[in-house]
């Protein structure tokens, strides 16, 4: 089954300047159906706003107040939002972080910096291939 | 020990008196050890004395030369001006990437738009080529956690030299930045992320030593 690229995808990051390469790169994907939150409580307002009519969420770790790290836990721990695909892409690139993401229960995590290749990838291992 | 070799020689010479008197004691003669003893014992404690006061004289005189010498280096100059220019200079980097990347990913965009336009081939040649672009521009996003680590120093090495002057008491003016340092943004999200959570922030790791994509990727799967 192939995949709806205009599912919504909620994209999170502190730095606008990312928010603004995400939603590029997206775009070239043909996702154009974008949301943006520049930390995990905008995200968390926005997926309770859309009532988790959200197919992914891309989000940074290192924001605040609200981690992504924190943001996950919530959406996981949320009966409406848990099954949204979530990609952490971040610099925290420790095996420390890459375990607390999983065990938090993230779907794939991208290092920065990346390339288009690789989000696409991640993207394909998490949604399926389009 | 000097005391005891004292009280022995005490204990001997009287022991001697006594054998030379038949068991007997002669209080001139007893009154004139004990003095000769208390008057060498006083002067063994004179000599000591002096020898710890002026060593404590080298000491004093060294402290003063090292605050002499760090007054010299002009801490409350490092804080008031030196620190926060630094920073400054850094903000001002991290801003004038911000304004370049924006104007790339601008230009980028307008070229999508131009490919778009000419459609075919050449919309995907021009496509693939600002995917090249707006990716590259993730640079900003790592230059910038970096200074803000090191933003985050600068204002550690500006706390420590704050209590080197309390320390001195040299007094000069106040820095612009005289109260306790503020956090850089990402270490407050770090300190409101709980004990564990904030371990886990460290921001880019350099190149040498932080894990790569597959790295990651074979972590993952292991999970699986």
């Amino acid at each position: 089954m192939a995949v709806d690229t205009n599912m919504r995808v909620l994209i999170v990051d502190d730095y606008k300047t990312m928010l603004r390469i995400m939603r590029n790169l997206l775009k070239q994907l043909e996702f154009e159906n974008v949301e943006e939150a520049i930390d995990g409580t905008e995200a968390l307002e926005k997926l309770r706003e859309f009532n988790g009519e959200f197919g992914l969420v891309i989000s940074d770790w290192n924001m605040e107040p609200m981690t992504g790290i924190q943001l996950l836990r919530e959406v996981r721990g949320d009966d409406e939002l848990r099954q949204i695909p979530f990609i952490m892409v971040t610099a925290e690139s420790k095996s420390e972080n890459v375990i607390a993401a999983k065990e938090a229960g993230v779907s794939n995590y991208i290092v920065k910096p990346f390339n288009a290749e690789t989000l696409k990838s991640k993207m394909e291992s998490v949604l399926g291939e389009f | 020990m000097v005391s005891r070799n004292a009280h022995k020689n005490l204990l001997g010479r009287l022991e001697s008196l006594q054998e030379e008197r038949g068991g007997g004691f002669n209080i001139d003669a007893v009154a004139h050890i004990v003095e000769e003893a208390v008057t060498s014992a006083l002067k063994r404690t004179s000599d000591t004395e002096t020898g710890v006061r002026a060593e404590l004289e080298q000491v004093s005189q060294i402290i003063r030369s090292a605050k002499a010498e760090i007054a010299n280096l002009k801490p409350e100059d490092v804080k008031s001006d030196f620190l926060p220019a630094a920073s400054d200079e850094l903000d001002a980097i991290i801003e004038a990437t911000e304004v370049a990347t924006n104007e790339i990913m601008s230009a980028a965009e307008k070229i999508d738009a131009i490919g778009s336009e000419l459609g075919g081939d050449n919309e995907d040649k021009l496509a693939d080529l600002t995917v090249q672009i707006y990716t590259a521009c993730g640079f900003q996003d790592i230059t910038g956690q970096r200074i803000t680590k090191v933003v985050g120093a600068l204002k550690n090495i500006e706390t420590r030299v704050d209590e080197l002057i309390s320390a001195l008491n040299t007094g000069g003016k106040k820095g612009r930045n005289s109260k306790a340092p503020k956090k850089t943004p990402k270490k407050k999200a770090a300190s409101r992320a709980g004990h564990n959570d904030n371990e886990l922030l460290e921001g880019p790791q350099h190149k040498d030593t932080a894990i790569k994509q597959e790295n990651i990727d074979a972590l993952l799967a292991d999970f699986d």
